[in-house]
C-alpha cells in the first residue's frame, strides 16, 4: 500500500528558496558539510516532513554531482546518523533546535 | 531488586522459534530441507542468520548465491529492526514457528536496504544507541565513554553476552540524582501498516509537578487511540517484547528494563482484529 | 517521589511484567528448543552422512543412464583436465630445475666467497684480541709506571723539605758563624789596635803636657821637642799603614798574655832605636863547633814547639809553637832569657826566619797566613793571606823585598812586602812541606815525594826529584850550593844546587824521621848536618865524610821538631813537641 510509496524517493523533491518560514507540513533543514565534502552552494533548505532521511541523501549526492551508489552518511546534532527511513519531521521534533534541523554530511564516516 | 534484574535477563534472553524455508524461486541441486533456529528478540538478523545462510548454501551454486534476504508473508523483513519487534510486529497471533522464506536472488532495493557486511549492522546499532542518550541525557553519557566501551556494547550483543552488554549499558540507565528521570523518553511506536515507519516524540518521563509518567500517559499523548476508555474494548494491543504492559507501568522503569539494546522502546500497537 | 500508592501500582506492574515474561518463554521458547536442536543435530548427521555416500559412490544420483554416462563423460573431462595439468605441472618442474641448475654455480662462488671473507673475519678478530691484550698490557705497564712516578715524586717531595730545613739550619749557622768570626775579627782588631791605641791615648797625653811646657825657641832645644811629635806622627802612620794591611784572621782572641804584651812593648821601645838603623853587624861563621853537651833544657811554650832560629846576629832566639806566640829569647852569656812574646797568629806557628838584616821576623802559621813582625817595635807588620791551606814555611826571597810561602794547599805564593799583596802564585798541586829561596830558584818539597825547582826566570819548574818518601824539609847551605833534604825514610839527601842531583845521603841507625815537619839543617859552615829524631835525639852528621859526627842525648821526651844552629857556630837549640828547647853547646 502506502508502504513502498514512502521509498520512492528521486522524483519529486519540492523546495521552496523564498519560503523560509516552515509551515505545519515542512521543516527547515540546515545542511553543513563535514571533512573534504564539498560545500553546498545552498545550505537552507525547506523540506517535508514526510521526507526520508534515505530521500535527502539522494538529493544531497545529486546536488554534489556524486554517484548515487557513493556512500554519504549523514548526522544529527553531530553525534548520531538516523535510520534512512526516518523522516525528516521526527527528527525535527526531536532534534531540531531554533526553528531548524541541524544536519551534517559527509562522504566518509565522521562520527560512527 | 532481584525482580528487576530477573526482568533485564529475561528480556535479553528471549527467543522465537524460527522456520527457515527457501524459497521456491532460488535454484538448488537437490532439495533443501527447512533450517529451524531459536532467534534471539534482541539481536538483529544479519547477526545470527550465519548457520542458516550455510546450510541453504549447501544446497544451490555458487553462482546462484546473492545477498541473502528474509521475507514473511511477503513482506521483506527490514535488517535494522530487532528480531523481537518484527516478530511483534507482524506475527506476534500467528502459530510457531516463526515460518520465515530465505531469498538469494531478487533483492527488493526499494523496500530494503543492503546490509553486506556485520559493519553496517555495527554503525547502525551505535547509531541507535547515541540517539537515545541524546534524548536521555543530551548525549553527555555516551560520549564519555571510550571507544572501547562502545565496542563492548556491540561485542556484547554480537556474542549474546549478557554481563559484557549490561556492564557498560547500566551507565547509560542511570540518571542523575535529582532529575529523577531521563531527560525525554526514547521510544518508537510501530504498527504494521503504515505509511510512516514509526512515531517518535519528545515525552519527559515526569511531570511538570514531579510525578512519574506511565504507560498509558504516553499512549495518550502520542497515540491517544491505543488507550481504552473504559467501557469500550480494547482496540490495540501494546506490546512490548512480546508481552502488554499494564498501562500504569511508569515509564521510566519501562525505559530502564524494557529497552532493547539499542535503548529505545519500540513498542509495537497491533490492531486487534474482531475475528 | 512516588507516593506510596503509585509504588505499590508501580510494584504491581513490575511484577506483572515479570509474569508475563515468564510466561511467554514458556510458550515461545521453551517448547521448542529442545525439538530444535533436535533437528539440527539430525539434520547435521544427514549432512555428514550424505558426504561419506559422495565420497565412497561418486555418482551421486544414479537415477537414469543418461545421467551415469554424462556423468561419466564429466569425469573424463575432469581426468583429461587434470592430466593437462599434470604436464603442465612437469613443464614447470622442468624449467624450474633447469633455473636452479644454473644457479648453482653461482651460489657456489659466493659460498666459496663468503668462506674467504669469514676466514679473513676470523683473522681480524684473532688480530684486534691480540693488539687488546697489548693494550691492555700497555695499560698496565702505564699503571705501574705512573705509580712509581708518584711515589718517587713523594719521596722528592720529603727530601725537598728536609733539604729546605737543612739549607735553612746551614744559613742559621753560617749567620752564627759568620757573627763568630765577626766578633773575633773586632776583637782582634781590638787586641791589635789596643796597643796603638793606648800609645796614641799616652802620646796625647805627652802631647798635652808637652804643649803646656813652655817651649825654648833654641836650636838645640827644638832638635829634643821634635822627635817626640816626629815619632808620634810616624807612629800614627804606621799604624794607618798597618791597618790598611791587616786582614780578617780565623782564630779566637787569646787574652791573657795581652797586658803583658803591651808592657812588654812599651819597655821595649823605651829602650830601643829608630827603625832604619842596623842593630848589630852580622857575624860570619867561619867555622862551626859541634856542640856536645846540653846547657839548657827549658820550657818555651805551651804545646809543641814548631819552629826555632837564631837572629843573624846570634842574639836572639825565635821560637814559635802551636800556642800561636813566637818568644823571642836574648842569649846572654850562653843562656836564654827574657822571653818576648809577639803575638797576632790565630793559630800554631810552622816556621820562623828572621830577615838578613835581623830587623823582621816572618813566620808561617797554621791559620793559612804567614805574618812579619817588626823586630823594633815586636809589632805584627804585615799578614800575608791568601792561602787555603796551613803555611808550612814562609821565607825571605832574597833582594826583592819578596817573601815566598808554601802551603798545604799545594801552592807557593810570592808576595810583595811594598805592595803588600800577593803578586804570584805557583801551583804545584801537592803539599809543600818547605820552600827554600835561592837566587833564581825556589826549590819545594813535597808531600808527594818530589822536590820542585821553580825558575824564577823562566817561570817555569825546571826539575823535579823524586824521591822514596814525603819530604819533610828542605835547608840551603850558607854558600847556596848544596841543598839538604830530610824525608820520611830517614834519609838525609845532600844536592848540588847547580847539578841538580843527589850527591850524598846520610843516614844513621836509631835515626828516625818523627813528623812530616820535621827539619833538618846545614851548619853555619857547610860542614855539617844536624837533625832531631823521634826519640828526642840530635844527630850530627859531617857532610863530607857523610858519617855520623855525634849523637846528643839530652832532655828530649818527644820527637825533636826542629833544630837551628846559630851563626856564630857556638849553639844548637833543638825544640821538641814537649814544650821544650835544649840549648846545646861545646862548652
Amino acid at each position: 500500500m502506502l508502504v513502498s510509496h514512502c521509498m520512492c524517493v528521486c522524483a519529486h523533491m519540492y523546495v521552496s528558496h523564498m519560503l523560509s518560514l516552515s509551515s505545519p507540513n515542512t521543516v527547515d533543514v540546515l545542511l553543513k558539510a563535514v571533512g573534504d565534502t564539498p560545500i553546498m552552494k545552498q545550505k537552507k533548505w525547506t523540506v517535508e516532513r514526510s521526507r526520508t532521511i534515505q530521500a535527502l541523501s539522494l538529493f544531497i549526492k545529486k546536488f554534489l554531482k556524486a554517484e548515487p551508489a557513493e556512500q554519504l552518511f549523514i548526522y544529527v546534532n553531530q553525534s548520531f546518523a538516523p535510520s534512512p527511513e526516518q523522516d525528516v519531521g521526527t527528527l525535527y521534533q526531536c532534534f531540531g533546535s531554533d526553528g531548524k534541523l541541524v544536519l551534517h554530511y559527509c562522504k566518509s564516516q565522521a562520527w560512527g | 531488586m532481584t525482580d528487576d534484574r530477573d526482568v533485564l535477563r529475561d528480556v535479553w534472553f528471549g527467543r522465537i522459534p524460527t522456520c527457515f524455508t527457501l524459497s521456491q524461486d532460488e535454484i538448488t541441486e537437490r532439495e533443501a530441507e527447512p533450517y529451524y533456529l531459536l532467534l534471539p528478540r534482541v539481536s538483529y538478523f544479519m547477526l545470527v542468520t550465519d548457520k542458516a545462510k550455510k546450510h541453504f548454501q549447501k544446497v544451490m551454486r555458487q553462482e546462484d548465491v546473492g545477498e541473502m534476504w528474509f521475507e514473511y508473508e511477503g513482506l521483506p523483513l527490514k535488517w535494522h529492526y530487532p528480531i523481537g519487534l518484527l516478530f511483534d510486529l507482524h506475527a506476534s497471533n500467528t502459530a510457531l514457528p516463526w515460518n520465515i522464506l530465505v531469498h538469494f536472488k531478487n533483492f527488493p532495493e526499494k523496500e530494503l536496504l543492503h546490509c553486506t557486511t556485520k559493519d553496517a549492522v555495527e554503525a547502525h546499532f551505535m547509531s541507535c544507541i547515541k540517539e537515545a542518550d541524546a534524548l536521555k541525557h543530551k548525549s553527555q553519557v555516551i560520549n564519555e565513554m571510550q571507544k572501547k566501551d562502545h565496542k563492548q556494547l556491540w561485542m556484547g550483543l554480537q556474542n549474546d553476552k549478557f554481563d559484557q552488554f549490561w556492564a557498560i549499558n547500566r551507565k547509560l540507565m542511570e540518571c542523575p540524582g535529582d532529575e529523577g528521570g531521563f531527560r525525554y523518553i526514547p521510544f518508537r511506536i510501530y504498527q504494521p501498516l503504515n505509511e510512516k515507519p514509526f512515531i517518535q516524540k519528545l515525552f519527559r518521563p515526569l511531570s511538570p509537578d514531579g510525578q512519574p509518567h506511565s504507560l498509558g500517559d504516553l499512549l495518550k499523548e502520542v497515540f491517544p487511540a491505543a488507550v481504552p476508555s473504559d467501557d469500550e474494548e480494547k482496540p490495540y494491543q501494546v506490546l512490548i517484547h512480546g508481552i502488554e504492559p499494564m498501562l500504569e507501568t511508569p515509564l521510566q522503569w519501562l525505559s530502564e528494563h524494557l529497552s532493547y539494546p539499542d535503548n529505545f522502546l519500540h513498542i509495537s500497537i497491533n490492531h486487534l482484529s474482531r475475528d | 517521589m512516588a507516593s506510596g500508592g503509585s509504588g505499590s501500582v508501580a510494584a504491581e506492574c513490575k511484577r506483572n511484567i515479570a509474569r508475563k515474561l515468564r510466561i511467554r518463554d514458556r510458550h515461545q521458547s521453551h517448547r521448542y528448543s529442545a525439538v530444535i536442536t533436535r533437528y539440527n543435530q539430525l539434520l547435521e548427521r544427514a549432512n555428514v552422512l550424505r558426504q561419506w555416500r559422495d565420497v565412497c559412490n561418486p555418482s551421486s544420483v544414479p537415477s537414469s543412464p543418461s545421467d551415469v554416462s554424462d556423468l561419466q563423460v564429466r569425469h573424463q573431462e575432469k581426468v583429461t583436465a587434470i592430466h593437462r595439468q599434470n604436464g603442465q605441472l612437469a613443464e614447470d618442474f622442468i624449467s624450474l630445475r633447469k633455473k636452479l641448475e644454473e644457479k648453482e654455480p653461482e651460489l657456489e662462488l659466493t659460498q666459496g666467497r663468503m668462506a674467504k671473507l669469514e676466514h679473513q673475519r676470523e683473522w681480524l678478530d684473532v688480530e684486534r684480541r691480540k693488539l687488546s691484550q697489548r693494550v691492555l698490557t700497555l695499560e698496565q705497564v702505564n699503571r705501574s709506571v705512573r705509580e712509581e712516578y708518584e711515589g718517587l715524586r713523594g719521596r722528592c717531595w720529603d727530601w725537598d723539605q728536609q733539604l729546605r730545613a737543612l739549607e735553612m739550619e746551614n744559613a742559621e749557622i753560617i749567620r752564627d758563624l759568620m757573627e763568630l768570626k765577626a766578633r773575633a775579627a773586632r776583637a782582634q782588631n781590638h787586641r791589635i789596635e789596643e796597643p796603638q791605641r793606648v800609645q796614641q791615648c799616652c802620646l796625647q797625653k805627652d802631647l798635652a803636657v808637652f804643649s803646656n811646657t813652655p817651649v825654648c825657641i833654641d836650636t838645640d832645644e827644638e832638635k829634643e821637642s821634635h822627635p817626640p811629635i816626629d815619632v808620634a806622627d810616624e807612629l800614627k802612620m804606621r799604624t794607618n799603614r798597618d791597618k790598611l794591611f791587616r786582614s780578617a784572621s780565623v782564630s779566637l782572641p787569646r787574652s791573657s798574655n795581652f797586658l803583658q804584651n803591651i808592657k812588654q812593648l812599651f819597655v821595649r821601645r823605651r829602650g830601643s832605636s829608630s827603625v832604619s838603623e842596623v842593630s848589630d853587624p852580622i857575624r860570619i861563621c867561619v867555622s862551626a863547633t859541634v856542640p856536645t853537651i846540653s846547657k839548657q833544657c827549658l820550657e818555651v811554650h805551651d804545646g809543641e814547639v814548631n819552629a826555632v832560629q837564631f837572629s843573624p846576629n846570634s842574639n836572639l832566639l825565635a821560637t814559635g809553637g802551636s800556642d800561636r806566640t813566637i818568644k823571642l829569647w836574648d842569649m846572654v852569656r850562653g843562656t836564654l832569657q827574657n822571653p818576648k812574646a809577639l803575638v797576632g797568629s790565630n793559630d800554631g806557628i810552622t816556621s820562623l826566619e828572621f830577615d838578613p838584616l835581623g830587623s823582621m821576623i816572618l813566620a808561617g802559621s797554621y791559620d793559612n797566613s804567614a805574618r812579619l813582625w817588626s823586630l823594633d817595635t815586636y809589632e805584627l807588620k804585615h799578614t800575608l793571606s791568601g792561602h787555603s791551606g796551613k803555611v808550612t814555611a814562609a821565607k825571605f826571597k832574597s833582594y826583592l823585598r819578596q817573601v815566598v810561602t808554601g802551603s798545604y794547599d799545594g801552592t807557593l805564593r810570592i808576595w810583595d812586602l811594598h805592595k803588600e799583596a800577593c803578586v804570584s802564585s805557583i801551583a804545584v798541586n801537592s803539599r809543600c812541606s818547605d820552600v827554600i829561596c835561592s837566587d833564581y830558584f825556589i826549590v819545594s818539597g813535597h808531600m808527594d815525594k818530589k822536590i820542585r825547582f821553580w825558575d824564577c826566570r823562566t817561570q817555569t819548574i825546571s826539575n823535579e826529584i823524586h824521591l822514596q818518601e814525603k819530604v819533610t824539609s828542605l835547608d840551603m847551605s850558607g854558600d847556596r850550593t848544596q841543598l839538604l833534604s830530610l824525608s820520611r825514610d830517614d834519609l838525609l839527601r845532600v844536592m848540588d844546587m847547580r847539578m841538580n842531583n843527589v850527591r850524598k845521603e846520610l843516614r844513621a841507625e836509631g835515626f828516625k824521621c818523627g813528623t812530616d815537619w820535621t827539619k833538618a839543617i846545614f851548619s853555619p859552615d857547610g860542614n855539617y848536618v844536624v837533625s832531631g829524631s823521634i826519640d828526642g835525639v840530635l844527630y850530627i852528621w859531617n857532610v863530607d865524610t857523610e858519617k855520623l859526627e855525634t849523637s846528643l842525648v839530652g832532655e828530649h821526651r818527644a820527637t825533636v821538631n826542629a833544630i837551628s844552629w846559630s851563626p856564630s857556630g857556638d849553639y844548637v837549640v833543638s825544640v821538641d813537641r814537649a814544650k821544650r828547647a835544649t840549648l846545646w853547646t861545646d862548652f
